[in-house]
C-alpha cells in the first residue's frame, strides 16, 4: 500500500500529465473497487465510524483503512476489517473486486447469506470470516476458489452440509468451519485434499464414520478437530499414517470400538482429546512408547477398562492426563511419579484400588489430584506435601481411605480445594490443615491478607469420616474460607467463635457430630453465609440474634439438639431463608407473636417438629409464605439446592444442601434438595385452636404434617386446593366433624393419616381416595364406611366400596344380577323367571336407572 | 368435571420377603424407564432424577419403610405414552394412577402381587385384559372403564377372591359375562357400554366368547 500510495504521490508531483495519465490508468480500475467498497459500507453499520469517517472520495482507495492495493495491478488486494463492530449484510458488490486475494471479515457482527459474487474472485487465497452471524448453507461454489489456502468460518450460524465441492480447493491448507450448525456426514473426498493442515469442524452436528482410508492422503495433516458432533463408528486404524498429526481431538461424539493402536505412532502429537465416546477396550502397553511430545491425554468418559499401564510414566511431556470416569481397575502405577511436569492428574470415578504410590506426591508440578470415586485405600503417604508444594485441589472423596490425615499436609500451603469426605479418615484433624508455611514465614508486620493462602477461598470438605476431637483453633486463621463440611463425623469441643467472623464464609455444615455449647454468634454484618447447618449436635441456649445479620442464609437446620428458646420469628426478616430447621429442641411458647413484616417470604421448608410449641397457628403465617405458592416446573431439570465452587474455569465442587425431614409417614433423607420442594412439619407441639382456613393457599405445597398436636375444629376444606399434596398427616388431634370431600380432589396425595381424631361421618370416597387403608382412617370412633369395617348407617354413605363412576346407589341393580345370577346355576328358565319376577314385583325403576345412566355416561365419554 | 385419572394399583399386604432380590436401585431404574416412554407436558416428572440413590424422595413416588417403591400417583397429570414391562419389577407398588396412556396394558403387570388397585380408567388402553392379573391375589379394585379395550373378560379373573369393585364400562369388550367368584356381586353399571358384550353367561351353553 504504501509503494502504491508513494507512486501516486511521485505522480501528482512530478507532472499533471503524468497524472491525468495515471489517473486514466488507475481510476477507472480502482474505481470499480471504489464503488464496490462503497456499496458494501453503504451495506453495514459502523458505530465506530472506523469507515464512515475514513472511506471517504478525498483519499486514495488504497489509503482507506483494512485496503491494500497490489504493486502491479493498481487493484485492491486485500480487505481486512476485523474487530471493527461493523453489522450488516455483505454486499453481493465485494464480487466486484476482482483482484482480491484476502479477505478477512472477522469478528464482525455480519449476517445473512454470503453473496455468491463472492465465488468471483478466484484470486482469493484467504479467507477469514469467524465470528460473525453469517448463516445459510455452506456455499458449494466455494469450491471453485482454487487457490484458497485458508478457508475460515468458524463461530457463525451456517447450516447444511459441507459441501463436495471443496474437494478441489487443491490448495487449500486451513479449513474452519467450527462451532456452525452444520449436520450430515463429512464428503470423503475432504480427506483427500493433501495440502490440508488443519481440519476444524468443533461443535457442529455432523454425524455419519469416518473414512477407513481416513490419512490415506493427508501426510500434512498437524490438526484434526471433529469434537463435539454427532459421530460414530469407529476411529479409523488408518489414523496412524497422518504422521505429522499433534493435535487430534475426536471427543464428545459416539465413536465406539477401541482406542487404535496406530496412535502410538503419531509421535508428533501433543494433545489426545478422545473423551465423551463409547470407546472401549484398554489402553495398549505401547501406547507412551513413541509420543514423547504428548502434554494433553484425555480419555475420559468413556468405557474403558483393564489397568492403567505402566508404560504411561513414558510420557514423559504429560501436563494433562485424564482418564476418569471409566472402568480402569488395579492400581495407580508408581510410574505416574516419572511424569515430572505433570500439572493436573483425573482418575476419578473408576475402579482403581490399592495406595496412592507415595510417587505422585513427588510431582512438583503438580496442582490438581482427583483420585475420588474410586476403590482406593490405606494411610496418605506421611509426606503428602513434602514436594507437592503447588498443589492446589486435592480430590479423594469416595474411597477408603483410612488412618489420620498426616500432618504434612500443611505443606500444601497453596491447597484451596480440599476434598476427603466419605472416607474413613480417624483421629484428630491436623493443626497444620488450617496452618501454612508462609504464615510462619511471614515477616513480622506483613498483613496477612498479602499471603497467597490468604487471597484465595478455601474449601475443606471432609464430612463422612471418623474425625474426632475438636476444630483447631488454627481455623481462625483462614479468614477466606469460603466452606467447611466436617459433618458426619464424631467432633465434639465448642464450635470456634471465629467462623462468625468470616466474611467470605458461604457453607458451614457441622451436622452429625458431638458439638457442645452455644451457636457462635456471626459478627460479620452483610457475610456471605448461605448454608448453616448444624443439626444433631448437643449444642444449647438460644439463637444468637446477631444472625439477623445473615442477608444471604438460605438454609438454617438447627434440628436436633438441646436448643431452648422462643420462636426466632425475627428470622422472618431474612429475605432468602428458604429452610428453617428447628425440629426436635426444646424451643417453646407461642409463634402467634408472628408479625406480617417479618414475612419469611422465601420459606418452603419449615419443621417445627418435636418441639414445645404452644397457642394457636396463626393465620397471617400462611398468608405469607408466598414462595410455597404457584411454583413454576423447571423445565430444564430437577435443580437442587446448593452451591458450585469453581476451581479454574472448568473444575467444580459441588455443595448440595441436605436435610432429613418427615416424608409420607418416614423419616427421610433429602440427600439433595429440590428447589420446589416444600414442607410444613409443625408436628408433636402442643398447638390448639383450628387448623387456619389459610393453609389452602399454599398450592405447591407438597408435605402438610400437623399431627400430635391438640388442634380442634373441622378440617377444612379448603386442603383441596392444595393441588401439590402428596403428604397430609393430621393424626392425633381432636380434630371433627366430617372429612370434608374436597380432599378426593388431591389426585397426587400418596399418603393420608387422618387417624386418632374425633371424625365422624362416612368417608369420601372419590377419585383415588378409597386407595388409603384402614390406617389412614382409625382411631376416629364416629367415622365409618369403606374402608372402615364400620358400616355407615342408612342416611350415612354407601354400604359397600363405590365404583368410581357410578355414584347412585346400585342396590337395586345389584340385587336383581345377583338374584339372576343365582338362577342361572338352576337353569336358564329358573334364572330368567326370579329375574321376571323381581322385575316385575316392584323394582322395575333399575332398568330406567340403568338405561340412563348410561345415557349419561355416554356424553362423559364425549366430553374426554 | 371429575377428573379423569386414571389408574391405580394397590395392594394391602406388606410382604416384604416375596422379593428379596428387588433392590430399590432397580425400582428407581424401571421407574426412569417409565418415564422415558411417558410424554409430560406439565413436568410432573421432572424430580425423576435417576443419579438419586433410590425413588423415594421424587415426586409422586411413595416407598414403604424398606425403601420399596408402594404407589405411584400420577393421577390427572396429563402425562401420555405407553407403559412397559418394567412397572411389573415394582415388586412392591401398591398404587398407581395416571392418565392419558396408550398402548396395550402390559401383561407383565400381572407380576405385581402385592397390588390392592388397578386404576387405569379414563385413558386410551387398547387391546385385550391380560390374562395375567389373573395372579394379582391381594388385587381389590380393578377400574379399567373408559379406555378402549377389546376381546372378552377373562374367565382367569374369577380367581381373584378378593376384587371387591370392577368396572370395565365405556370399553369396546365382547363376549359374555363371567358370574363366577366375585363376579357374582358385580352389578350391571360395572359393564356399561360394550356394545359387542352379552349378558352373564350360560353356563354351559353359550362360549364366553360368543359375538367376539
Amino acid at each position: 500500500m504504501n509503494r502504491n500510495s508513494t507512486c501516486f504521490l511521485l505522480l501528482v508531483a512530478l507532472s499533471s500529465q503524468c497524472l491525468i495519465f495515471c489517473l486514466a490508468m488507475t481510476v477507472k480500475n480502482l474505481s470499480t473497487d471504489q464503488f464496490a467498497l462503497v456499496q458494501f459500507k453503504d451495506n453495514i453499520v459502523d458505530p465506530q465510524n472506523a469507515l464512515t469517517n475514513n472511506w471517504t472520495s478525498s483519499s486514495c482507495v488504497c489509503n482507506w483503512v483494512g485496503v491494500s492495493c497490489g504493486v502491479i495491478h493498481e487493484r485492491v488486494i486485500a480487505l481486512n476489517l476485523s474487530n471493527m463492530k461493523l453489522t450488516g449484510t455483505i454486499s453481493p458488490h465485494i464480487g466486484n473486486l476482482s483482484f482480491l486475494q484476502s479477505l478477512d471479515l472477522s469478528t464482525n457482527n455480519f449476517y445473512g447469506h454470503l453473496p455468491k459474487e463472492l465465488g468471483q474472485l478466484h484470486r482469493l487465497r484467504l479467507i477469514r470470516l469467524s465470528f460473525n452471524g453469517l448463516n445459510g448453507e455452506t456455499p458449494s461454489w466455494l469450491g471453485n476458489l482454487h487457490r484458497v489456502k485458508m478457508l475460515i468460518m468458524r463461530n457463525n450460524t451456517f447450516t447444511g452440509t459441507i459441501p463436495e465441492t471443496l474437494v478441489n480447493m487443491s490448495n487449500l491448507e486451513i479449513l474452519d468451519l467450527g462451532y456452525n450448525q452444520l449436520f450430515g456426514q463429512i464428503p470423503s473426498s475432504i480427506f483427500k485434499i493433501s495440502s490440508l493442515k488443519e481440519i476444524d469442524f468443533i461443535d457442529n452436528s455432523i454425524s455419519g464414520s469416518l473414512p477407513a482410508d481416513l490419512c490415506y492422503h493427508l501426510p500434512k495433516l498437524e490438526g484434526l478437530n471433529l469434537g463435539s458432533n454427532e459421530l460414530s463408528g469407529t476411529i479409523p486404524p488408518s489414523i496412524g499414517k497422518c504422521t505429522n498429526l499433534q493435535i487430534l481431538a475426536l471427543n464428545a461424539n459416539n465413536f465406539s470400538g477401541i482406542i487404535p493402536r496406530s496412535i502410538g505412532n503419531l509421535t508428533q502429537l501433543k494433545e489426545l482429546y478422545l473423551w465423551g465416546n463409547n470407546l472401549q477396550g484398554g489402553l495398549h502397553d505401547d501406547l507412551c512408547h513413541h509420543l514423547p511430545k504428548l502434554e494433553v491425554l484425555q480419555l475420559h468418559r468413556n468405557e474403558l477398562f483393564g489397568n492403567i499401564p505402566s508404560s504411561i510414566g513414558k510420557c514423559i511431556n504429560l501436563q494433562v492426563l485424564a482418564l476418569f470416569t471409566n472402568k480402569f481397575s488395579g492400581i495407580i502405577p508408581t510410574s505416574i511419579g516419572n511424569l515430572t511436569r505433570l500439572q493436573e492428574l483425573y482418575l476419578g470415578a473408576n475402579t482403581l484400588q490399592g495406595q496412592i504410590p507415595s510417587s505422585v506426591f513427588n510431582i512438583s508440578s503438580l496442582r490438581f489430584i482427583s483420585l475420588s470415586n474410586n476403590s482406593l485405600s490405606d494411610n496418605l503417604p506421611d509426606d503428602l506435601c513434602r514436594h507437592g508444594l503447588k498443589l492446589e485441589a486435592l480430590y479423594l472423596h469416595n474411597n477408603k481411605f483410612y488412618g489420620n490425615i498426616p500432618s504434612s499436609i500443611g505443606g500444601c500451603y497453596n491447597l484451596q480445594f480440599l476434598e476427603l469426605s466419605a472416607n474413613q479418615f480417624s483421629g484428630l484433624i491436623p493443626k497444620g490443615l488450617f496452618n501454612s508455611t508462609k504464615l510462619k514465614e511471614q515477616v513480622p508486620g506483613k498483613h496477612l491478607s498479602t499471603l497467597d493462602r490468604q487471597s484465595n477461598p478455601l474449601h475443606f470438605f471432609m464430612s463422612d469420616n471418623d474425625l474426632m476431637g475438636e476444630i483447631p483453633r488454627t481455623i481462625c486463621n483462614l479468614s477466606s474460607l469460603a466452606l467447611i463440611d466436617l459433618s458426619m463425623n464424631k467432633l465434639g469441643g465448642v464450635i470456634p467463635s471465629c467462623l462468625g467472623n468470616f466474611s467470605y464464609l458461604s457453607i458451614v455444615d457441622l451436622r452429625m457430630n458431638k458439638f457442645v455449647g452455644k451457636m457462635p454468634p456471626i459478627y460479620h454484618e452483610g457475610g456471605r453465609l448461605r448454608s448453616l447447618n448444624l443439626n444433631g449436635n448437643q449444642l444449647e441456649g438460644a439463637i444468637p440474634t446477631s444472625f439477623v445479620n445473615c442477608k444471604s442464609l438460605e438454609v438454617l437446620d438447627l434440628g436436633n439438639n438441646n436448643l431452648n428458646d422462643s420462636f426466632p420469628y425475627w428470622l422472618g426478616k431474612l429475605p432468602n431463608l428458604q429452610v428453617l430447621v428447628l425440629r426436635s429442641n426444646r424451643f417453646h411458647g407461642g409463634i402467634q407473636d408472628f408479625n406480617a413484616t417479618f414475612s419469611f417470604s422465601s420459606l418452603r421448608l419449615i419443621d417445627l417438629s418435636r418441639n414445645e410449641f404452644t397457642g394457636r397457628i396463626p393465620p397471617a403465617l400462611f398468608d405469607n409464605l408466598k414462595a410455597m405458592r404457584d411454583i413454576q416446573e423447571n423445565k430444564t431439570g430437577p435443580s437442587y439446592m446448593g452451591e458450585s465452587f469453581y476451581y479454574r474455569y472448568n473444575i467444580v465442587s459441588y455443595y448440595n444442601d441436605s436435610i432429613t425431614v418427615a416424608l409420607k409417614g418416614l423419616e427421610m433423607k433429602l440427600k439433595r434438595i429440590l428447589t420446589d420442594f416444600t414442607i410444613i412439619d409443625f408436628s408433636c407441639n402442643h398447638f390448639q385452636g383450628s387448623i387456619p382456613e389459610a393453609v389452602g393457599e399454599l398450592n405447591s405445597l407438597v408435605v402438610l404434617n400437623l399431627s400430635h398436636n391438640s388442634l380442634t375444629g373441622n378440617i377444612p376444606p379448603s386442603l383441596g386446593k392444595l393441588a401439590a399434596l402428596e403428604s397430609l398427616d393430621l393424626s392425633s388431634n381432636k380434630l371433627q366433624g366430617r372429612i370434608p370431600k374436597q380432599l378426593t380432589e388431591l389426585t397426587f396425595l400418596g399418603a393420608l393419616n387422618l387417624s386418632h381424631n374425633n371424625l365422624e361421618g362416612p368417608i369420601p370416597l372419590a377419585n383415588h381416595l378409597d386407595t388409603f387403608s384402614n390406617d389412614s382412617y382409625g382411631g376416629n370412633s364416629g367415622l365409618c364406611g369403606f374402608p372402615l369395617s364400620k358400616k355407615c348407617g342408612s342416611d350415612g354413605g354407601s354400604e359397600s366400596p363405590p365404583s368410581t363412576v357410578a355414584e347412585h346407589d346400585e342396590s337395586e341393580t345389584a340385587l336383581f344380577w345377583k338374584i339372576t345370577a343365582m338362577g342361572y346355576g338352576c337353569g336358564l328358565v329358573f334364572g330368567l323367571s326370579m329375574g321376571y319376577i323381581v322385575f316385575k314385583t316392584g323394582r322395575p325403576r333399575w332398568l330406567l336407572k340403568m338405561i340412563k345412566r348410561n345415557a349419561h355416561k355416554r356424553t362423559r365419554t364425549r366430553i374426554h | 368435571m371429575a377428573p379423569l385419572s386414571l389408574f391405580s394399583l394397590f395392594l394391602c399386604c406388606f410382604l416384604l420377603l416375596l422379593s428379596p432380590a428387588t433392590s430399590t436401585n432397580s425400582e428407581g431404574n424401571a421407574l426412569h424407564a417409565l418415564r422415558r416412554r411417558l410424554s409430560d407436558p406439565t413436568n410432573v416428572l421432572q424430580s425423576w432424577d435417576p443419579t438419586l440413590v433410590n425413588p423415594c424422595t421424587w415426586f409422586h413416588v411413595t416407598c414403604d419403610s424398606t425403601n420399596h417403591v408402594i404407589r405411584l400417583d400420577l393421577g390427572n397429570s396429563n402425562v401420555s405414552g405407553t407403559l412397559g414391562p418394567e412397572l411389573g419389577q415394582l415388586q412392591h407398588l401398591q398404587e398407581l394412577y395416571k392418565n392419558n396412556i396408550r398402548g396395550k396394558i402390559p401383561n407383565e403387570l400381572g407380576n405385581l402381587k402385592n397390588l390392592v388397585g388397578m386404576d387405569l380408567y379414563g385413558n386410551s388402553f387398547e387391546g385385550e385384559i391380560p390374562k395375567s392379573f389373573a395372579r394379582l391375589k391381594s388385587l381389590r379394585f380393578l377400574r379399567l372403564n373408559n379406555n378402549n379395550l377389546t376381546g372378552s373378560i377373562p374367565r382367569e379373573l374369577t380367581a381373584l377372591s378378593n376384587l371387591k369393585v370392577l368396572d370395565v364400562s365405556d370399553n369396546d369388550l365382547c363376549g359374555t359375562i363371567p358370574v363366577d367368584g366375585p363376579f357374582a356381586m358385580f352389578s350391571m353399571p360395572s359393564y356399561a357400554n360394550n356394545k359387542r358384550l352379552n349378558g352373564p353367561e350360560l353356563k354351559g351353553l353359550v362360549p364366553y366368547d360368543f359375538g367376539c
